[in-house]
Formats: C-alpha cells, structure tokens, sequence
C-alpha cells in the first residue's frame, strides 16, 4: 500500500502516513470547515492498513489549533488505531504540546481518557 | 423582512474594536481574515491570544455552516447568507459577538443547550465534552453543540445570547450571541 504525504496549508496539517515504517505524522494546524472530507482519506488508509499484517505502529501528532470537528475526527482516527491495539498490534501515539499550552496538553487528556491504548502527553517544541 | 444590523453591532462594540465584518461568510474570506486577525492580537497576552484565536475560529465556523439564507437581503447586501462578526477589547480580555439569522425552530435548541451549559461548572462541562466527543454522532455542521461546549470550557466564562424578532417575518430570528475571553 501506498505512502500517504499531504502539505501543510493555512488551515490544514502535514500529515504523512508511512506503511513501510508504521509512522503516522500529523502536524500543524487543523481548523478546515469541512474536517470530515478532509480526514476521509486517512479514516480509509486506515481501514486498509489495520488489514496488513501485524505491525508495531506509531502516531506523532503536535498541533497548533483544532477546531472541534477535527477534534471529532482525530478521535476516529485513534479509535481504528485502538482496534489495532486491542488485536495485539503495538500502538504508541505521542501527543505534543507546548510548554505553556495548557488546552492543547488538556486535549491530550481528554484522549487518554476516552482511549485505553497508550497515549504519552509530550513537552516539545517539535518532533 | 427588517433588521438593523448596524445599530444592533454598534451597541456591541467597545472603544477598541479589533475586527468586524458584516456579510457573506465563504471559506475564502475566512482564509482571508484570520492572518489579520492575528496580528491585531499583538497587544494581548500570550495566554489569551491563543484562546481568542481558537474560539474566533469556531465562531467564524459556525456562522459558514449556520447561517440562514434571506432573499430579501440580497439587494441590500449582494448575497442572501448575511452574519456579522466583531472582535473587541472588553476589559484585560477579548470579547467575541456574532450574529445571524436562523429559522425559529432552532431557537429552542440553543436556549436549551446554553442554558444547561451556563449552569454546569468546570468539571461538569469538562465531562460533558469528553461525552459529547466521544459517544454522539455529530455531523460537518455540528448539532450536538460540541463548539458551544469547548467554548465554554476553554473560557470558564457563562455564554450569552439573545433572539431577536424579525419584522415581516416571523419564522426568522436574529441570533445573537456573545462570548469573554479574559
């Protein structure tokens, strides 16, 4: 399967989802007015990928802005992702967030709260 | 069908206002107005800046999905789907007012959402969002209200609203909505 990369643009993120590696990368801002059609492609990249056989997977996210429906629309993407976890695959997603970002490091929360497979809340600058 | 858009957005404003904008509301002219309004926040505090630019976000969103088209106003204005945003100085904070026209029967809806959520307290809001996201279907255009939600949350203010009545049209209101960030 193929090598997903999407530029960064004003109110859309980088996004990179790597088969080869098992590296999903999403960073930037995501405040489109239209979230659904914009993560669609991902949701179903997803759903092909978690057919492949058993690989150790990782998420990098660090996000600038959201606007709730992105919100909505990461949490699908973490919840394919849980399925995989809950087959037995070894899912990590890191969740960046500035120092003194106190909302972004709360979402964090709010996902390990919603989520049982393992989210690491990450004080960086970048990845 | 009557309104008077400008007097109601006048008694908004305060003696700085940083941005308004009375008209259609399309996805390019967000794409256009948020670089601007992001440097009119160099004066505010880094912590409030943040917060001011995610929820003028969701309210600018919000009048793109929700605005309810009048083909009286067209004449007036040049499109039927007419809101209006302003961004003010309001003490050591920011306040954030839109307007809109929607059919009456949302009114009930929104009463009803706002009213709960300007009883609940931190922790309360805190888990309803964590509900919302998590079990309801919602679509692009919301409808579980979730944009309300993390405004207040991310506020801690009470969010304040008001229907006005329309003359020569009573199945239209005039929604009006406020939210502090400080």
């Amino acid at each position: 399967m193929e090598k997903i990369t999407i530029e960064e643009s004003s109110k859309t993120p980088f996004i990179s989802m790597d088969p080869e590696k098992g590296l999903i990368e999403i960073k930037g801002r995501s405040i489109p007015e239209n979230s659904l059609e914009f993560y669609k492609p991902l949701i179903e990249w997803l759903s092909e990928y978690s057919e492949n056989e058993l690989k150790a997977t990782q998420v990098k996210i660090k996000l600038e802005y959201f606007n709730t429906s992105s919100s909505k629309c990461i949490l699908d993407i973490f919840k394919r992702l849980e399925v995989m976890y809950r087959k037995g695959w070894t899912v990590e997603i890191f969740w960046y967030y500035d120092e003194d970002d106190e909302d972004m490091y709360e979402s964090g929360e709010d996902y390990q709260s919603i989520l049982t497979c393992p989210i690491s809340l990450v004080e960086n600058k970048t990845f | 069908m009557e309104f008077d858009i400008a007097k109601w957005l006048n008694g908004k404003k305060t003696d700085t206002v940083l941005l308004e904008h009375v008209g259609d509301f399309t996805s390019d002219y967000i794409d256009s107005v948020l670089p601007s309004m992001e440097n009119q926040l160099d004066g505010v505090s880094d912590g409030v800046r943040k917060k001011v630019f995610h929820i003028f976000v969701e309210c600018i969103q919000n009048l793109y999905h929700h605005i309810e088209p009048i083909s009286s106003l067209k004449d007036d204005f040049g499109s039927d789907r007419i809101g209006a945003i302003l961004l003010v100085k309001d003490g050591d904070g920011c306040r954030i007012t839109t307007g809109n026209f929607i059919k009456k029967e949302k009114e009930q809806f929104l009463q009803k959402k706002i009213d709960q959520l300007n009883t609940l307290s931190p922790d309360e809001v805190k888990r309803l969002y964590r509900e919302t996201i998590n079990n309801s279907a919602f679509s692009e255009k919301g409808g579980a209200g979730i944009g309300m939600i993390d405004m207040a949350r991310k506020t801690g203010n009470k969010l304040n609203y008001k229907f006005y009545p329309v003359k020569g049209d009573s199945n239209i209101l005039f929604y009006s909505f406020d939210v502090l960030i400080n």
